[in-house]
């Protein structure tokens, strides 16, 4: 028997429309969790090897300020700044500076690093506010070719600052770098938006570089 | 150091006490910045009474700057929204040889998974692993700023987590005690999943499934390292080490960044502790040993001990020293023979040698941390536990 033209249209219609069908069920209703709001999230059951029973527990929202997650990063962070530096020779320069809430065992004076390293200070009103130390990377280690002593390298570290800074001043005994930069680049999209910000420094940009 | 060590010796020990389960969780892929499917899997053993249940507890939400609430500004290490628990349940019926207890996300964008896991055994004897949390899916790439009567968006990349152990934190002290060690892709990686990928079997040998002594120490101390993915923008070559945005502002909230490659170039590292960086080539058949020399680098300021290369230290102790005198009050020190202070070469640095191989000398995977660089790592962790890595 040979189908009519009609009829072939109307079966190629109907698989088409089973077709997507059984795609969007394949995307949406792979998961088997039994939980709407866990299925949501992605979560799928679980399988226990062994002919063991998994099974799926109902969950719950969790709020912002439950989330351990959001509790660990409040505890352990503080407002501050990222700065990208860097050294050559005797100059600094400042690569970029970003406002950011920032780990707190970083932004210390007294951190551990041995060796060369690279103290930085932020100053609001000519006052030192805030200070912390990274490893200057001067020294490297280059497989099969030896010490490899780099006088241009590139610093990161994190500052703390609950207030907006006017410079940071950048000492490397290294290479006797000893230079001040000025960071209100960090604050500058802030202060476009609202120049009643806190954010937005009061007062000039860098101290006069020796 | 000798605590450290006994440590050591006694984990294996206790783990293999009649009665008490051992427990191993981890989840598969570690990262990748984009849809796929997750898997989080636990394995269990107790050989004496059986395995009776296995318990994976999380929490799954959405990745975030943690910015968004008056005043708040962005965060590079994130937070979460729209969150959910969840607890699976795995009963068996006190089964003798190693059970697994498997649990499927599927990861969408800005995912942020939380989980910590327990384990059962007939007659009630317990185990469980800290919570662990973990990205995956499409990072963020903008963040909210609300100013009050002003709302500002702003391009932001978080640090993107592959392991981070996220305890509750203890008192009040600045928490110091985890060695965040951080991965970008250099500029020659072909895709950001060739990154991921590469990654994967690096990470992998290094903190969980290994059975070659040149891990076994960063094995037996993985809950003191973190593991962070960041997005592109490092650029190395040789000793030559750049990081342009969005990847240098990122890479500050790392103690050590190691840039992985996969063109042919001569592996370098700083040699520094608490925010120095490397590179290693991932293409290699032993690229976890060398990411782990490296890291002896520019995570722990140890020197190279072999002929030729970078005969430096900072470390504490120093494994490389400049005098044999020196070498052997050292030695002393750290209750190591002085008869094994020998030069390196004629480059007029000295080490202490026992003879065996070890990591900052030899590129066997049967190397390990030996002497004053297996007591300087031992600080290190000390270092750690006491609530200040760096």
């Amino acid at each position: 028997m040979n189908p009519s033209p009609t009829r072939n249209l109307g079966l190629i219609v109907a698989f088409v429309l089973a077709a997507s069908a059984s795609a969007a069920w394949a995307q949406v209703g792979t998961l088997n969790s039994g939980n709407p709001d866990l299925d949501r999230q992605g979560v799928d059951a679980p399988i226990a090897s062994h002919g063991g029973k998994a099974e799926l527990l109902p969950g719950e929202p969790v709020t912002e300020a439950d989330d351990p997650v959001n509790r660990l990063v409040n505890s352990e962070t503080v407002d501050g700044l990222l700065l990208t530096i860097t050294i050559d020779g005797a100059n600094a320069t400042l690569d970029s500076a970003t406002l950011a809430r920032v780990p707190k065992r970083l932004a210390r004076a007294d951190r551990d690093v041995q060796g060369d390293s690279v103290e930085v200070s932020g100053f609001v009103d000519g006052q030192e506010v805030s200070r912390t130390v990274v490893p200057d990377n001067v020294l490297n280690a280059s497989e099969g070719e030896g010490l490899v002593r780099t006088t241009r390298r590139q610093i990161a570290l994190a500052l703390a600052a609950d207030r907006p800074l006017d410079f940071v001043l950048v000492r490397a005994a290294a290479t006797g770098v000893d230079v001040s930069l000025d960071v209100r680049s960090a604050y500058a999209r802030i202060c476009e938006a609202d120049r009643g910000s806190p954010w937005c420094p009061r007062t000039a940009g860098a101290r006069n570089t020796p | 150091m000798r605590h450290i060590l006994a440590v050591v010796v006694l984990i294996p020990l206790f783990a293999g006490c009649a009665g008490t389960p051992r427990l191993s969780a981890i989840h598969n892929p570690l990262y990748r910045a984009e849809n796929h499917n997750s898997t989080i899997s636990v394995r269990a053993t107790e050989t004496r009474d059986g395995i009776a249940s296995i318990r994976i507890d999380g929490v799954i939400g959405e990745l975030t700057a943690c910015s968004g609430a008056l005043g708040a500004i962005p965060s590079i290490i994130p937070c979460r929204r729209a969150a959910s628990s969840f607890s699976a349940v795995c009963t068996y019926a006190n089964v003798k040889t190693e059970v697994t207890c498997s649990l499927p996300i599927s990861v969408t964008a800005r995912r942020l998974i939380t989980y910590s896991t327990s384990v059962r055994s007939a007659r009630n004897r317990t185990a469980s692993s800290g919570p662990v949390t973990y990205a995956g899916g499409a990072p963020i790439t903008q963040a909210p700023i609300n100013l009050g009567s002003i709302n500002l968006t702003v391009p932001w990349e978080t640090a993107r987590p592959v392991i981070w152990r996220t305890d509750a934190p203890s008192g009040n002290t600045n928490r110091a005690d985890k060695i965040d060690f951080g991965f970008v892709p250099d500029a020659d990686m072909p895709t950001y999943r060739a990154f991921t990928d590469d990654m994967q079997p690096l990470v992998l040998p290094l903190f969980h499934a290994d059975t070659n002594p040149y891990s076994g120490l960063t094995r037996a101390f993985r809950n003191l390292f973190n593991i962070w993915a960041g997005p592109a923008g490092a650029d190395g070559e040789g000793c030559t080490r750049t990081f342009a945005a969005p990847a240098s502002t990122v890479r500050s909230v790392f103690d050590g960044t190691v840039i992985l490659h996969r063109n042919d170039f001569r592996d370098c590292a700083s040699i520094s502790l608490g925010g120095g960086s490397g590179t290693t080539q991932t293409n290699l058949g032993d690229a976890a040993w060398v990411l782990l020399h490296e890291a002896g680098h520019f995570l722990f300021g140890l020197g190279d001990e072999y002929v030729g290369g970078g005969n430096v230290s900072v470390s504490n102790p120093k494994n490389v020293v400049s005098s044999k005198s020196i070498c052997e009050s050292t030695s002393t020190t750290h209750s190591l023979p002085t008869s094994q202070c020998a030069q390196i070469g004629t480059s007029g640095t000295w080490r202490n040698d026992d003879g065996q191989a070890t990591t900052m000398e030899d590129r066997v995977l049967s190397s390990d941390w030996r002497t004053l660089s297996g007591r300087a790592m031992g600080n290190r962790f000390s270092a750690c536990t006491s609530g200040a890595c760096y």
